[in-house]
This record gives C-alpha cells, structure tokens and sequence, in this order.
C-alpha cells in the first residue's frame, strides 16, 4: 500500500504542490495512492490530490491571496477575541473548490484519507478520517459522513491556534479543533498504522541544521518567543519522522536476515514462524520505503511564505512550487538521497 | 508645487498601508479629550469633550465615514456637537508575530455646537493594536474665530468581533 502524506505550512504548500506536479508527470498519478494524510495545508492538497485534481491544486496554490484566506487584524485581538485573524474566507474557499459533487465522490471512495486535528478539550491528536478506521493509544479517529463536515474538517485541521479560531466540526457545541500541527506536523503514523508499506512524505520546513532562525542577537521578548514557537514546532516536526524511520529500518533489516536464513537453507515456514509472533512490535507496520521530501531552505521568512506561512502571495507561492518541482526531481533521479537511509 | 508633493507623498503612504485592520463593517469609538481653545483677544479656555464616532468602511482597509455626536464642556457650561466625519488610514504599525500592531489614521470633521460653534478640522490618531487609539485634534471654529487643540485617548466601544464560530455556507448539500 502507498501513501502520500502531506504536512502543514499555509502558503508553503505550494512547494508541496510543486512536488506533486512532478509526481503526477513522472512517478504515478496523484490519485492512485491508498492513503492520503494531511495536516493543515496538507489537509486541504490532500482531498483533491485524491481526486486527481492537479489543475485545481496548481491553480489555488499560484493565485490565492491573504484576503482569500484570513481577514486579518491586528494583535491586540489577542486580549478581546477568540483570536488574531478571520479564517471565515478559507472555509468558503474550501466550499468553493471542495464542491458537493467532488465531496460525494471522496466519501465514496474506497482510498483511506486522514485529516489531522487537534481537540483542545481534550489535547488528543484526532485524525478525521472517511473510512471507518480504529482509534489507537495514540490518536483518535473521528469519522466524517458528510460534505459539510469534511470540508470543516479541513478548516479545523487548518487553524492555527491564537491565530484563527478552533472549529466544531461537527456542530455540536461539544468539541473545538485546531491544527493538527500542534501534535504532529506531518501525519505519518497513521498511514504506519493503517498498513503503508511506502510512503511519500512531504514537509515545508527544513531538515535539522539547514534552519536557522536568526543570524542576529534577538533583543525583543517577541523575538525570542517566536523561537521559542518556531523551535517547538520545528521539533514536532523532526519527531514525526524518527518512529517511521526506525520501523523502515527495522523491517528492511528483518528481510534482509529472512533472505539471508532462506539462503542459508532455514525453510521458509520456520522462517515466517520466527518472526510473526505476538510479541513482534512491528508486525501490523510493513513500513519498507519512506520518501523524506522537504524544502532545502527556511521558507517561512517574508521571502516565502512568512512565518506560520501566512503571506499568501501568488508569485511567492509560484517560486515555491517551482522548488517543490525541482527538489522532487533531484530526489527522484537520485541527486539528493531519501530522507532515512533505505 | 510642495502642496502637490505632499499630496503624492501621501497617496503613496495610503497605498501601502493596506495592512490587515481598518476592515471592520463598523466601529464606535468612544473618545475623551481635552484641550484648549483660543479666539483672537480672548483668553484661553479648557475645552473638555466626550464624543462617540460611529463609523462604518467606505473603502476596505483605507476609508471610514461616519458622525461624531458628543457634548463639551468649557467656561463652566455643557454643549451638545456634531457632525459628519471621514478617517483615512495612511500607515501601519509595525508587526508582531504575523499581525499587525496597530495603524495610524487621519481624521475629518465638521462639527455644528449647540451654541453656534461650527468646527472645522481634523485629527491625527495612532490606533494601538485595535485596542486603544491616541489623537492629536486641531478645529478651527468658523462661527467664533477660535482655534481648538485638543489631545484625546479614545476606547473601541463596538467593533465587529471575530466570529466565534465559523457557519457553514447554508446553501451547500448536505
């Protein structure tokens, strides 16, 4: 089973549109995976990558401007509101572009898709998912059965906390959501979970030691909140990656000493017995090949996407995506190695 | 010739001032202020004034109109003022996080009193954060011959708040 798991970042997924444009040309068509996961931006590629909506996605993705997604205010909102900026705009955006027609045919669909939140009543990373799925110690699994409720699905997935409101997806007055990056940025572990044997993963923010935060002193208490910030998100970012990492590890060192027994005359019976035990940690995760592919540059400066990637500028969102292209080639014809070491 | 550079100069400054407040349908800010005013061989007088502004966007992020409706007090007797008004936002604060600290806006006014007075003038407002807004006023009283200077702090009464909850668009199927 493949998967194509995108992670969040605002107007930085373009790079990851970028990257699913070169897929589309010259990997596999983008709506031929078995798991789709996504949080925030990569909630709202995610669902329409599905569909095979690579026009569509291009097109949102090189012209949507602030206006279209926040209305946005000024900071003293902090004290008096529930918070900064509107995202009202981007649910009608995902109206406009996630219609009644291509809802019902995601809802339909036999593909599994996870959009990842977070409860703040309860602080569970909660993935909303179209297919009835099991809920683990490590997440819940929310189903949507409606048109309405997964286009609020991809709001809340959406929304920054602080910087636009939590969302009831479901209307019921009973639970608010906010992004799911607060937990986990790019949502591999459902796709383990759920039996991905590879997945192409795609992240907007740098890989260890290529982000820098600052090359000044910081000399303002905001400042150095704002690392703070970005250096936890970073974080969970660089987390989500090493559990998936050491299971492709682990179960390509397991094939290689089942072929290595093979060879060595140890019948394969005796073999499969040895390993499928109740006691295998790993044995419902036949995660082989992980794709690791992330920008090479910081592109949450004003440059890009700013910070939080809410500067929606369409010729930024185009140099974005160009890049997305480029590094998906590099990484493919082998130029730039996969992420873990495969 | 300077008039017009100025003029420019300040069109580009309205150009660039977008930023991300001043798109509020309404606002009612409630303003106290107090100065003084002088007419020629007259002494100067305190001029303390109450005033609400109602105002609701013309022109999105750049333009309000409205009235100011309020009353004064100077010499020991209260009087009723007001008027229509314009605000105009010529620049933003600069930013924290990724939203904005606040703007800087003009105002315009012309004020009829309930004793003759006929204020004509304007206004320089440093709004904090949507939170608190600092004024500099100057009128010229028309009917009187007085010049009004007035400082002023003025509070967001009403200001149309972040929705709490997003509603999905009604129109879509279910």
């Amino acid at each position: 089973m493949k998967a194509l798991v995108i992670g969040g970042g605002g107007s930085k997924g373009a790079f990851a549109v970028g990257v699913l444009k070169f897929i589309h040309q010259n990997i596999q068509p983008i709506d031929t995976f078995d798991i789709y996961s996504g949080t925030s931006t990569g909630s709202l590629i995610s669902p329409l990558a599905l569909l095979g909506e690579m026009d569509l996605l291009e097109e949102i993705y090189t012209t949507t401007r602030n206006e279209d997604v926040l209305n946005k205010h000024s900071v003293g909102r902090i004290l008096t509101d529930i918070s900064i900026h509107d995202a009202t705009p981007l649910l009608r955006l995902i109206e406009r572009n996630l219609t009644a027609a291509r809802s019902a045919r995601i809802m339909a669909s036999l593909k599994q898709l996870y959009l990842s939140a977070v409860s703040l009543q309860t602080q569970e990373l909660v993935h909303f998912a179209t297919r009835d799925t099991a809920s683990t110690a490590s997440y819940r699994i929310e189903k949507i059965t409606t048109p309405t409720e997964l286009q609020r699905a991809m709001l809340a997935s959406s929304c920054q906390p602080i910087y636009m409101q939590p969302i009831d997806v479901f209307q019921r007055g009973k639970e608010q959501f906010c992004d799911g990056g607060v937990r986990e940025n790019t949502p591999l572990q459902v796709a383990v979970e759920n039996g991905a044997t590879e997945i192409i993963a795609i992240s907007m923010g740098p890989k260890v030691g290529q982000s820098v935060f600052s090359s000044s002193f910081l000399t303002k208490a905001t400042a150095i909140l704002g690392f703070t910030i970005d250096t936890f998100s970073t974080d969970v970012g660089q987390n989500d990656y090493r559990l998936p990492t050491f299971v492709a590890e682990v179960n390509q060192y397991l094939a290689t000493v089942k072929s290595q027994l093979a060879a060595n005359g140890v019948s394969p019976s005796v073999i499969a017995e040895s390993f499928v035990t109740a006691t295998n940690p790993i044995s419902s995760k036949p995660l082989l090949k992980l794709h690791e592919i992330r920008p090479d540059i910081n592109l949450s400066s004003d440059e890009f996407g700013g910070e939080g990637g809410l500067l929606f500028d369409p010729v930024k969102m185009r140099m974005m995506m160009t890049m997305g292209f480029d590094m998906a080639k590099r990484h493919f014809s082998g130029l730039v190695p996969a992420g873990p070491s495969l | 010739m300077k008039k017009n550079a100025l003029l420019l100069l300040l069109f580009a400054a309205v150009l660039r001032a977008s930023g991300q407040d001043f798109n509020e349908k309404w606002v009612v800010p409630l303003e106290f202020s107090q100065g003084f005013s002088k007419a020629p061989s007259s002494p100067e007088l305190y001029i303390g004034q109450l005033s609400v502004s109602p105002q609701f966007k013309l022109v999105d992020k750049r333009l309000r109109a409205g009235i100011t409706v309020g009353g004064f007090i100077t010499s020991g007797q209260v009087y009723g003022v007001g008027g229509p008004r314009l605000a105009l936002k010529i620049a933003k604060l600069g930013k924290i996080f990724t939203a904005d600290a606040g703007n800087l806006h003009l105002s315009a006014d012309y004020l009829s009193g309930t004793h003759k007075q006929q204020l004509l003038g304007g206004g320089f407002h440093a709004d904090l954060a949507e939170l608190l807004i600092l004024s500099l006023n100057y009128r010229r009283d028309l009917h009187y011959r007085a010049n009004w200077f007035q400082v002023g702090i003025a509070y967001h009464l009403y200001r149309e708040k972040i929705p709490a909850t997003i509603q999905s668009n009604p129109t879509d199927v279910r």
